[in-house]
């Protein structure tokens, strides 16, 4: 068990700044996403915590042990990565006794520490086998139990899913979750998909460019973006953005109408200043699903496609020559062709200033808890 | 090298007519004339082993299995056996011992991927050079008076090292310098494999408290077992042709001391001695001996590589 | 920092190895400048007068001369049979033949396991019987068990590597089996094909045995370098080292593209 205390860490590829002095603090039995594009620095920062790339600058400390000089084998953690990287010349049993071996555990008691990893994971018939003659599935499984037999101190995931059909990957995402539920390790989790972040992650930090752009909880994340970059790479479909401008009374104007915010909202914002608002496509709604003391606003739009996506149906609508994505109950969408007011939740909508791409926040608004 | 049958596309669909005449007509010129060029050089060899020819005069006359019990009997024969077979172990497990350390050493020393492939090109120079130019340039190294390679002897004052005249040392003089050639190109050939290799399974070894070297026992070298077989195998193939090396080097000298069986067969059949058909009864052992040792070997070879 | 330490002491080993493993060459290449007084002294001499007398003597020599003809001759005419028997059989050896491919490719490697000496003698004995023996034709002819079957080996792996799926598309546009071999495959594997010739090329230029065996006057380079050290008492250490230059120097020249085919081949994804 432990902490991870991360300080001004930086790394540089060449020229490349790929870390800029990054700052990041993990509790003790925590669960920590690192979501980001790629190139963002995520799995670099996981490879320097696991010792597997050197740091320019700055300290990684685990269990408050500066680890920096520590060699990968002498950090207590153990990686599962994306390739599952198994040895192939080696059987199933070998490849998770291999680290045991290195320490020179006694062989009685690796054998019956592998076939209690074995069925945990259940792949106890599958020990004599060589990574070769495994799927996908079994394969990480197997990468997971090589993790898991050396009882480390902090688990690191690079992406250990995106190799996997997407059946599979929700199985071992909900096993995953299982797996730290019961061993309560502190674990650190890289991946660019949102909706593994979201189903895993106690704690949710979206990196972009080589630094931290927001950490929180999913919810946070997800209902409090803090950056238009936030708000953007979190969320499917993707937030609606429109282009507009501080009004006068509370109200925000865009290109063909106005949204009554409040004045609180858009306290201390000079009139005529510029303003992107973003919605989500699910706060967008057909008229009357909304109490009328929460429309901001109605935005009228033509119905140009309908995507049937089971209980939902996806809208793609025409405002001026703005396009917008809508989510609406999928059992009777509007027909194509036809013009929707679609009313705009004033709890839902997120405001940021197009200059710096931060979040327009004011005290009392900050954190709009989800229904 | 394993080279699986093509994959895909309809695999046991019957050739068209066109495609099977398009195999026959390239195939078959260079094929029948490799086939023919291979028969009169075994039964060639086998047909002179059975008379009693010499270089010299044009007749001969079948002699049975004289010249094979004069072989058995003869103690210069089982000389060149010998050094044949300390030859054959000695440069091949050299070359691979030099071919994977070298090859650990450009990965993990040569950080610069521009540096180590300038490196790897000059590693590569003396495998290039003929093996009449290799002898050359090593006899005179060897010189017991000016040669370089005794220069830091003499300049400590010790007496110079007879590297080719000494019989105990010439025969590991000489395949010091197959291992230059070899080793070096190996050595090269592997680092290159192992750039190739992903690096997961390497960083995870690290991971799981393998040091820099374990990794490279453990994990890199045994996911390389197949190449490594192989380079062990045709490096043993190459290892047979001594001939030009020690030819121009020795000669087999001094007395027979480095005198192999191909080296032997060609002293006395194209040499002074010039019987061509002993010459070629000891050939022929010698052939039939490479190409069942080798088909098995190869065989095997595949199968381990696998 | 284990891993540190190696990489400091490896870079350094490395480096010395690659002077020791150069040294000999580098050596030699300067001694080819020297005067036979600078040769034979005792103490290195790095600091000389250089001379071009040791390349004059070889070069004006008429048996080098001779045999730098006859073993451009020799090597480029097998080499040519090679190349015009071996590629096409080497692309329909990848492509069309199937149940006897393994054995086909068997038996050309096998020829790489036949003691150059075992070939030599019955030759030997058949070109003098022909009459003709010590002839370039005879060498020629010899030498193209090593050619054909070189060029097979290694061009049934570059052929392997063109997409079957170009050449398909080829042969739906309505191009034959050669047109599709002539326009598309060929080009497409000539890279690697090159790679294949330059090795022939070098395995052939560097051949001492055969040659030496085959021929008493028309002889070829190797021979002749091979030569000198038995002339006279008074090794001519000057002339020697010139010539292993000259005899070096084509495959040396091509070490730059070598590399470039030993890249291609093996930093593919190990099987």
């Amino acid at each position: 068990m432990a902490t991870i205390e991360i300080r001004d860490i930086g790394k540089n590829y060449g020229d490349v700044r790929v870390l800029d002095g990054l700052n990041l603090d993990i509790g003790d039995g925590e669960f920590i996403v690192l979501l980001g594009p790629s190139g963002c620095g995520k799995s670099t920062m996981l490879r320097m915590i696991a010792g597997l790339e050197d740091v320019d600058s700055g300290t990684i400390a685990i269990g408050s042990k500066v680890v920096n000089n520590l060699a990968p084998g002498d950090r207590r953690v153990a990686m599962v990565f994306q390739s599952y990287a198994l040895y192939p010349h080696m059987t199933v049993f070998d490849n998770i006794a291999f680290g045991l071996r290195r320490l020179r555990v006694p062989k009685l008691e690796i054998t019956r520490r592998v076939d209690e990893v074995a069925k945990l994971l259940a792949i106890d018939g599958l020990l004599a086998r060589k990574p070769a003659q495994l799927s996908g599935g079994q394969q990480q499984r197997v990468a997971m139990a090589r993790a898991m037999i050396k009882t480390p101190s902090v688990f690191l995931f690079d992406e250990p899913l995106s190799n996997l059909d997407a059946k599979l990957r929700d199985h071992l995402r909900v096993e995953i979750k299982r797996l730290h539920g019961m061993l309560g390790t502190t674990t650190i989790f890289v991946t660019h998909d949102q909706l593994e972040a979201m189903a895993l992650a106690d704690r949710i930090v979206v990196m972009n460019g080589g630094r931290i752009e927001q950490q929180g909880t999913p919810q946070e994340i997800y209902h409090a973006p803090q950056t238009l970059f936030v708000a953007r790479f979190v969320g499917n479909p993707t937030i609606n953005l429109l282009d507009g401008r501080v009004g006068t009374d509370g109200r925000i104007e865009y290109m063909s109408g106005s949204l009554d915010v409040g004045a609180a909202r858009l306290d201390g914002l000079a009139p005529g200043s510029p303003l992107t608002i973003g919605i989500r496509a699910r706060d967008l709604k057909l008229p009357g699903r909304l109490p009328e003391a929460a429309v901001a606003g109605r935005i009228d739009a033509k119905v140009e496609l309908v995507e049937l996506l089971g209980d939902e149906a996806q809208l793609d609508l025409l405002v001026g020559d703005k396009s917008l994505v809508v989510l609406v109950d999928g059992r009777t969408p509007p027909a194509i062709g036809s013009t929707l007011s679609l009313e705009v939740d004033r709890n839902a909508l997120h405001l940021f200033d197009p200059e710096s791409g931060r979040a327009i926040h004011k005290t009392g608004q900050k954190l709009h808890q989800a229904a | 090298m394993n080279h699986s049958a093509s994959p895909g596309t309809g695999q046991p669909r019957r050739l068209r007519p066109e495609h099977r005449r398009f195999a026959l007509v390239t195939l078959l010129p260079g094929l029948s004339l490799l086939i023919l060029l291979s028969l009169i050089a075994s039964v060639g060899a086998i047909n002179l082993a059975f008379q009693d020819r010499m270089l010299r005069f044009p007749d001969a006359a079948y002699v049975g299995l004289e010249n094979f019990e004069r072989l058995f009997r003869d103690r210069r024969f089982a000389n060149a056996l010998q050094v044949s077979a300390i030859w054959e172990v000695v440069t091949v497990v050299c070359t691979m011992l030099l071919a994977v350390l070298l090859a650990i050493l450009l990965v993990e020393g040569v950080r610069s991927p521009r540096v180590r492939n300038a490196i790897c090109i000059l590693l590569i120079i003396p495998v290039l050079l003929p093996r009449v130019s290799a002898g050359l340039i090593w006899r005179f190294l060897y010189s017991p008076t000016m040669g370089a390679a005794n220069y830091p002897l003499t300049m400590l004052g010790l007496p110079p090292i007879e590297f080719l005249s000494d019989p105990q040392i010439a025969l590991y003089a000489v395949a010091l310098v197959d291992i230059w050639q070899w080793g070096l190109f190996f050595g090269v050939v592997l680092a290159k494999l192992i750039e190739t290799l992903p690096k997961e399974p390497q960083e995870a070894a690290r991971l799981d408290h393998a040091g820099t070297l374990g990794v490279y026992w453990w994990v890199a070298l045994p996911m390389l077992r197949g190449p490594i077989i192989m380079m062990t195998f045709v490096k043993a193939i190459e290892s047979l042709r001594s001939f030009d090396l020690i030819y121009t080097m020795t000669a087999g000298g001094p007395g027979i001391s480095t005198e192999t069986l191909d080296l032997y067969a060609f002293q006395q059949g194209i040499g002074i001695s010039g019987r061509i058909s002993y010459a070629s009864s000891l050939s022929v052992l010698l052939m039939v001996m490479t190409v069942i040792i080798f088909s098995i070997l190869w065989k095997r070879a595949a199968r381990w590589a696998a | 920092m284990g891993r540190v330490t190696l990489r400091l002491g490896g870079g350094l080993l490395t480096w010395l190895i690659v002077l020791l493993a150069l040294l000999p060459v580098f050596w030699t290449i300067l001694s080819s400048f020297k005067s036979l007084r600078d040769i034979v002294s005792p103490i290195p001499v790095l600091v000389f007068q250089p001379t071009l007398e040791n390349y004059r003597t070889v070069l004006t020599t008429p048996a080098v001369r001779d045999g730098l003809v006859n073993s451009i001759i020799v090597v480029g005419s097998a080499l040519l049979i090679g190349v015009v028997l071996g590629v096409p059989a080497a692309y329909a050896l990848a492509r069309f033949v199937r149940r006897l491919k393994g054995d086909i490719q068997f038996f050309v490697l096998s020829l790489r396991f036949m003691p150059p000496v075992a070939v030599a003698l019955p030759f030997i004995a058949l070109w003098l019987d022909l009459g003709l023996y010590d002839t370039l034709i005879a060498v020629i002819v010899t030498y193209c068990i090593v050619t054909i079957s070189t060029i097979i080996w290694l061009g049934v792996p570059a052929f392997e590597q063109v997409p079957r799926a170009i050449e398909e598309a080829a042969a739906l546009e309505g191009y034959g089996p050669f047109a599709v071999f002539w326009k598309v495959a060929l080009p497409v594997a000539a890279p690697s094909l090159v790679g294949a010739v330059l090795f022939t090329f070098v395995i052939t230029w560097n051949e001492l045995l055969i040659a030496l065996a085959l021929t008493s006057r028309n002889v070829t380079l190797p021979v002749v370098a091979a030569g000198f050290t038995t002339l006279g008492m008074e090794v001519p250490w000057g002339v020697i080292n010139a010539s292993s230059v000259v005899l070096a120097l084509p495959p040396l020249i091509l070490v730059g593209l070598i590399m470039r085919f030993i890249d291609r081949y093996f930093s593919r994804p190990a099987r």
